[in-house]
């Protein structure tokens, strides 16, 4: 598993240094030393954590008669994972943030695509103000905003229910089953999309201009200038936010814990990584969360393969 | 074992002499560690002179009483640590346990105790000189903490129910007595409704705690321990009884269906939008605190009964103080936890600051249960609650991991509630459920019905 | 790296770079329309963070409805004993202190893997750009098991320690590296009889200046983001951060021990933790914008 290079985006963005680079040299051991840091804390924090998941995920505590007696804890085989596969709730919670990607990625990086090549259009005026404000709530921390949002959505303090009822539109139930999954999208999309805007308005500010200047002569107008030269030229800086998108989506944790304190419609399976949580410390089985856990990796692993693979695919026919 | 903390202050002699016994167990209980056996006992009442900082996990605010205790315990030290209630404290617990760093003390729910006991992390306070102060408590009380000789933790409140209402609100629709049967509820939260369409007479919350208590007044159980196994009891008839009852009321619309003792509970009880409950004797302290808009109007009665004229009433939550087996001051630990449940101006404290009904013998005789209650418009509610104590059923019992079934069984009503299914196909999942998880975590289990 | 500075100068654009009236006028409209969307919450938050707990529920959410954010402030720095100034202090360290030794290191490993040949090279840097694509969320469960098998949970360090690796970090540094650092230079310093040390500290850590700033303010993001991993290894609300304090004062409103007034605490909390951090954005605005630029295009 590995990141998409995307060594077309670094196209023309003039970043090989001009000088000859030469061979690099053989390490020595004061040299080795100055990454050894990395190297541990990469080995205790990174790679351990992932071996002892997958450890745990083979074991079970067990505890004969009426469970009052001290547990055991014994090999399991595949158990944890046939539980967990087999629960309606862990599929539903997978279809659940399937659909919540489907929906939400598309806004999100469309959004972002839109406000960069819209900013990218100089005679608009107070560009660098809109490019600012939009970044903002990337500032705020997801918790912080995820309660914000969630007092923006509290029947009771909601200006929003307020403003919705003085126009007549009713009241407006944010928390409630079928609204509450945009509810978190609207807070991820408000969070990220000015992010999402960054990355490409600076790949955007990468590409050579000549082309553009090309395209002016032959006629070439605004919307067809975006359409037809802009975003070929930024597909390699889409397919990487869509990718990092992909994969903070299926961690879907913060935003649905925030509104599971006021809103029933979000339970404790509501997203896997809230169904590991809720089983490492409510139900106190560790094993089975690690098992989640362990899936959830796996799922990740072929979403962003399978992307990868499509995206690759359609740029190489 | 610590023992080498001494003070070395001049006591009086009873104190030395106590000091000596507490010694020689100590040197009794160090020679049983040095041959195997996991933990050291002493007379109660020993080991006082021990210098010992105790930490107490706990959502109600104690301090007053641990301040009244440090007072009288001048080497011992508490420190509170204010942790949110219920689910999320557990699984802090259940964590900390696992990693060896649990608290000292820790107030766990009677229907949750028994998960902790399971996990093998609590002390036996049975080695610390519990079983003597045994009759001091309620007989069933000290059933829900004692396992198979073994006493896990210490009985702190029980919790009576009652049917809070709102008497303005309930007066201005034309409901002049509280509905004493279920069946009464039901007609008067309809007719409620009809009168008053923006607000609900009572409700029904999501939570395996409600389904608990009704079960519990309808003579059903959920579990029960036969033997060495246990019988799963989701769908008794008397589940089933509860559930179709409910299932009237959500499908009248005529109930408010979000959790109680939350923040959107609250709010309702404050903007007048829901006008009664069923609840525990403990929800008084919490109405008088988030729900003060409406102080002077609520009143107490008898809960709803399932059959006309005979009073079968459950309890909702009650606590208990546990001792975490990491503690490094065992013998404090359950100085401090006996002390707050025994001593007589420490059990008026606890249940001013809202704990719950007392569970010892002599705490029924507080004079602060007998008291008009100026939230209550100067009801008191003292005969209700005492009645309803002495009318639950107790044989109940609760399961092996009351955590997980409120976990799953939240889960379940919630969507039941939110009308993706009915509440009874909730109880028959929760059962299906509960059963896969007994058996996953190798405990003898079988469906009641069988 | 050189992205940003390669950007095309402005002036040669800007000659042919209009649009109509119309469009303008539209795009104009729409951009504000979405610039109502991201302010609204934070000018809500702005105004509710200077309500009583009265005030919050009884007026409209707009507007202002007496001033009271001096009495919000007391009463939030008296919270349980002044623990708010602790989450703060806490926050800086396990974010601000973590992600500048995450920075470091990531800097110094990016050195290694860029200008030295070792074996395995090759695999130790997969590996490591497999650690890209694995969030932080995923590892927080069984980071908690493992620092709960050496009873380590519940202090400074489990939280702390697990934020000062940057997979990220050290890719982008690696990256920069072989482009900005020119090997001249660092040949020239070893003529000169420089040991590996003073070269990377005096010369190559210069030089990458800019990829530092941008690997710590990804790792700052990174960490405050992160409530997942908090919340499962801390239970002593004197190790918290803030983010994770205001989850819990949100999460215990509705308790026996909460004050009153606990939600209009929460949300001058929450305008409390989001103020410096906007400044802190704006302050550091270019930043982001070069280093999206290094991480994002190439990434």
């Amino acid at each position: 598993m590995t990141v998409a290079p995307a060594p077309a985006a670094a196209g023309g963005a003039g970043t090989q240094s001009p000088r000859r680079r030469r061979r690099p040299g053989s390490l020595t051991w004061p040299a080795a030393s100055l990454a050894l840091p990395f190297a541990i804390l990469f080995a205790l924090f990174f790679l351990a954590p992932i071996v002892y998941a997958v450890i745990q995920s083979f074991l079970a505590s067990r505890s004969g008669g009426l469970g009052l007696g001290p547990p055991t804890i014994g090999f399991a085989g595949l158990d944890n994972y046939v539980q967990v596969v087999t629960d309606p709730d862990f599929g539903a919670g997978v279809a659940r943030i399937g659909l919540f990607a489907i929906v939400n990625i598309p806004i999100t990086i469309g959004l972002a695509l839109f406000f960069a090549l819209v900013m990218d259009v100089s005679s608009i005026p107070f560009r660098g103000l809109f490019r600012v404000l939009y970044f903002l709530p990337y500032a705020i921390p997801g918790v912080v905003g995820g309660i914000l949002w969630a007092f923006l959505f509290s029947p009771s303090l909601s200006p929003y229910v307020q403003l919705l009822h003085a126009i007549g539109a009713g009241t407006v139930d944010f928390l409630s089953p079928h609204v509450v999954l945009f509810a978190i999208a609207n807070i991820v999309i408000w969070n990220f999309a000015g992010y999402n805007m960054l990355i490409l308005t600076a790949s955007l500010n990468a590409l050579p201009p000549e082309q553009f200047e090309a395209a002016r002569i032959d006629g070439c107008g605004r919307l067809r200038e975006a359409l037809l030269i802009k975003i070929p030229q930024l597909a390699p800086a889409i397919v990487m936010t869509v990718l990092f998108a992909i994969i903070g989506t299926l961690q879907l944790f913060n935003e649905p814990l925030i509104l599971s304190l006021i809103s029933k419609s979000v339970t404790t399976t509501y997203t896997p990584n809230l169904m590991a949580y809720a089983e490492a410390f409510s139900n106190n089985n560790a094993y089975l969360a690690s098992a989640i856990s362990v899936l959830l990796a796996v799922i990740t692993a072929i979403c962003s393969a399978v992307f990868l693979g499509l995206t690759r695919r359609r740029s190489a026919s | 074992m610590r023992s080498s903390h001494h003070a070395g202050r001049t006591q009086r002699p009873v104190r030395s002499r106590k000091r000596l016994l507490a010694i020689a167990s100590t040197v009794v209980a160090l020679g049983l560690a040095l041959v195997g056996c996991s933990s050291g006992g002493s007379p109660s009442g020993g080991a006082t002179d021990e210098k010992a900082t105790i930490t107490l996990w706990d959502w109600v605010d104690s301090s007053k009483a641990i301040a009244l205790f440090e007072k009288s315990h001048p080497n011992i030290t508490v420190k509170l640590d204010l942790v949110t209630a219920g689910a999320p404290t557990y699984a802090k617990m259940f964590a900390a346990i696992k990693a060896g760093n649990a608290p000292d003390v820790g107030l766990v729910e009677l229907n949750t105790l028994p998960q902790f006991i399971g996990t093998g992390g609590l002390l036996d306070l049975s080695k610390y000189g519990a079983n003597d102060i045994k009759s001091d408590f309620l007989p069933w009380a000290w059933n829900q903490v004692s396992n198979a000789g073994g006493v896990y933790a210490l009985p702190l409140s029980a919790s009576p129910i009652g049917y809070h209402f709102n008497d303005d609100l309930l007066r201005q629709y034309g409901i002049t007595t509280p509905p004493a049967t279920y069946d009464e509820l039901l007609q008067d939260a309809i007719a409620y409704h009809e009168k008053n369409p923006n607000g609900y007479l009572v409700d029904v919350p999501p939570t395996a705690n409600y389904m608990a208590l009704l079960t519990w007044q309808a003579g059903g159980r959920l579990f029960h321990a036969d033997g060495n196994k246990w019988e799963v009891g989701f769908t008794s008839p008397q589940s089933k009884q509860v559930a179709d009852y409910l299932q009237q009321l959500v499908d009248a619309k005529a109930v408010f269906t979000e959790a109680a003792y939350e923040t959107p509970w609250y709010q309702a009880l404050n903007s007048g939008q829901l006008a009664s409950f069923v609840g525990p004797q403990w929800a008084d302290a919490l109405l008088a605190s988030q729900v003060a808009s409406q102080s002077g109007k609520f009143r107490v009665a008898t809960a709803p009964q399932w059959t006309t004229g005979k009073q079968v009433d459950g309890q909702e939550g009650g606590g208990s103080l546990a001792v975490f087996k990491d503690t490094k001051h065992p013998q404090a630990a359950y100085e401090f936890v006996k002390w707050m449940l025994t001593d007589p101006q420490a059990q008026s404290l606890n249940y001013q600051s809202g704990y719950g009904w007392p569970t010892t013998k002599s705490g029924a005789k507080i004079p602060d249960l007998d008291q008009s209650v100026p939230y209550f418009g100067g009801q008191n509610p003292q005969q209700i609650y005492q009645a309803s104590n002495d009318a639950t059923d107790q044989s109940w019992q609760w399961g092996p991991n009351y955590s997980t079934v409120t976990t799953d069984f939240n889960d379940l009503l919630a969507k039941a509630l939110s009308g993706q299914t009915t509440i009874w196909q909730a109880f028959q999942q929760e059962q299906t459920k509960e059963l896969g998880r007994l058996k996953a975590a190798g405990i003898d289990a079988v469906s009641a019905n069988e | 790296m050189t992205a940003l500075r390669a950007a095309p100068p402005r002036s040669r654009r800007r000659a042919a770079d209009s649009v109509g009236v119309p469009w303008r006028v539209l795009f104009v409209i729409v951009l504000v329309a979405f610039a109502c969307y991201f302010l609204i919450p934070v000018w809500w938050l702005l105004v509710a963070s200077t309500k009583s707990t009265g005030a919050l529920f009884s007026s409209a959410g707009f507007w202002f409805d007496g001033f009271d954010l001096g009495a919000n402030l007391r009463a939030l720095f008296a919270y349980q004993d002044g623990i708010f100034w602790q989450w703060i202090l806490n926050t800086l360290g396990y974010a601000g202190l973590g992600a500048a030794l995450a920075a470091l290191f990531s800097a110094a490993a990016g050195y290694v893997f860029a200008k030295y040949r070792f074996r395995a090279r090759g695999i130790a840097f997969a590996v490591v750009l497999g650690g890209v694509m694995v969030p932080a969320n995923i590892l927080a469960i069984p980071l908690y098991l493992l620092f709960s098998q050496v009873h380590a949970t519940n202090t400074f360090w489990s939280v702390f320690l697990p934020g000062l690796v940057s997979p990220f970090g050290m890719y982008l540094c690696r990256i920069y590296c072989e482009a900005g650092v020119p090997d001249e230079l660092l040949e020239a310093a070893r003529i000169d009889g420089a040991g590996e040390y003073r070269v990377f500290f005096s010369i190559v850590l210069r030089l990458m200046s800019p990829a530092l700033i941008t690997v710590f303010l990804f790792q700052l993001v990174g960490i405050w983001n992160n409530v997942l991993l908090p919340l499962v290894m801390l239970s002593d609300q004197r190790t918290f951060p803030v983010t994770l304090g205001l989850y819990n004062m949100y999460a215990s409103s509705s308790s026996i021990g909460a004050p009153k007034d606990i939600i209009a605490l929460t949300i001058t909390g929450v305008f409390v933790s989001v103020v410096p951090l906007v400044i802190a954005f704006l302050a550091l605005q270019r930043y982001w914008r070069g280093g999206v630029a290094v991480g994002g295009v190439r990434g």
